[in-house]
């Protein structure tokens, strides 16, 4: 019977440290990417792949399956929000929005991204950002 | 609609070579398998899912892609230890003959596990946070929040124990262990 085991499976050290790939964050698979890959763009390495099995359809009069062309439309280098599938700008849109995490420079956006209830503190600082905001944009309109 | 439009591709490729990474460091210390390093490995994969007509037959509902594609990824390491054996040994025996061909010395799963930690202690001496981050790691239970568990045996919380790794990592010695930067640099 075939030994599907690989030899030496047993987790070592390093492995316990960071525990299961897949259940990492993206900072830490960030931080493991980068002393394993240093200096490896991820796009445009699954971009050449992608781009190579579909140049290798297209010489067979085939055309490309749906996950090349996906790997192609995430991966193409975009230089203006013009060119950028729907798809693309979700991602862009979801990131923007998504929570900061760490300390932030703008106190209004950290409040807005928290999960809890704001307290009356929390409250008049909004407030008086979004006064200090209309000022802003009245002095603006009335330019 | 196409259903692969919503692969993290950044992600799964990242996902992809640092588990290549750990096949390969723990398949053979400082060596690729069958002279194939992670990033070869990674590359035959992707390539396996490119040229297949159904993405492998993947699904949202079958699984996430990315564990699909760690346990291809899995099974070709298998392949190529396989392949291995056929010239050098026993898969069984992976670190019997096979390791001692073009090896200056044999590494034994225990052996090689040992390596790691002692090597690990050695590189971190005198740094008593990374010495006790790496002590607490011996007692861990192996489950999924490692930082969650790091913090409350080193009385930290997990972005304290993020950054505590972090600062392992940036030490040399440390790299090269984690990277098996010894194929890199023998292949260039």
């Amino acid at each position: 019977m075939p030994n599907d085991r690989l030899p030496n499976d047993e987790p070592d050290m390093l492995d316990k440290l960071f525990g299961d790939p897949a259940s990492l964050s993206d900072e830490d698979l960030d931080l493991l990417y980068d002393v394993v890959a240093p200096g490896e763009d991820p796009l445009a390495a699954i971009h050449q792949m992608a781009e190579n099995a579909a140049v290798a359809y297209r010489k067979r009069n085939q055309v490309p399956p749906d996950q090349v062309q996906a790997a192609l439309d995430a991966t193409r280098h975009i230089n203006s929000l013009d060119q950028a599938s729907p798809s693309k700008l979700r991602q862009i849109v979801d990131k923007l929005k998504a929570p900061v995490r760490g300390p932030v420079s703008d106190p209004a956006f950290s409040y807005r991204n928290r999960a809890g209830e704001l307290n009356d503190s929390d409250q008049a600082v909004i407030d008086e950002l979004t006064e200090e905001l209309k000022e802003d944009w009245e002095e603006e309109s009335g330019e | 609609m196409n259903r692969f439009q919503n692969i993290d591709w950044d992600r799964l490729y990242k996902l992809l070579r640092v588990v290549a990474a750990g096949i390969v460091r723990r398949a053979r210390i400082g060596d690729a398998i069958d002279s194939f390093s992670a990033e070869d490995l990674v590359t035959e994969i992707m390539d396996a899912f490119f040229t297949s007509s159904n993405g492998l037959g993947w699904s949202e509902e079958k699984g996430s892609i990315e564990a699909l594609l760690c346990g291809v990824l899995k099974k070709k390491a298998i392949d190529h230890l396989r392949r291995q054996k056929h010239v050098a040994g026993s898969l069984d025996d992976a670190f019997g003959k096979v390791a001692q061909a073009g090896k200056p010395r044999a590494a034994a799963p225990e052996r090689a596990r040992v390596d790691i930690k002692a090597r690990l202690y050695e590189l971190v001496r005198g740094d008593k946070d990374l010495e006790d981050l790496l002590a607490a790691t011996e007692l861990l239970s192996g489950g999924h929040n490692v930082n969650q568990e790091l913090g409350e045996l080193l009385n930290k919380t997990p972005k304290q124990v993020s950054n505590l790794k972090q600062r392992l990592l940036l030490i040399d010695g440390v790299k090269e262990l984690y990277a098996e930067r010894q194929v890199a640099q023998r292949r260039t």
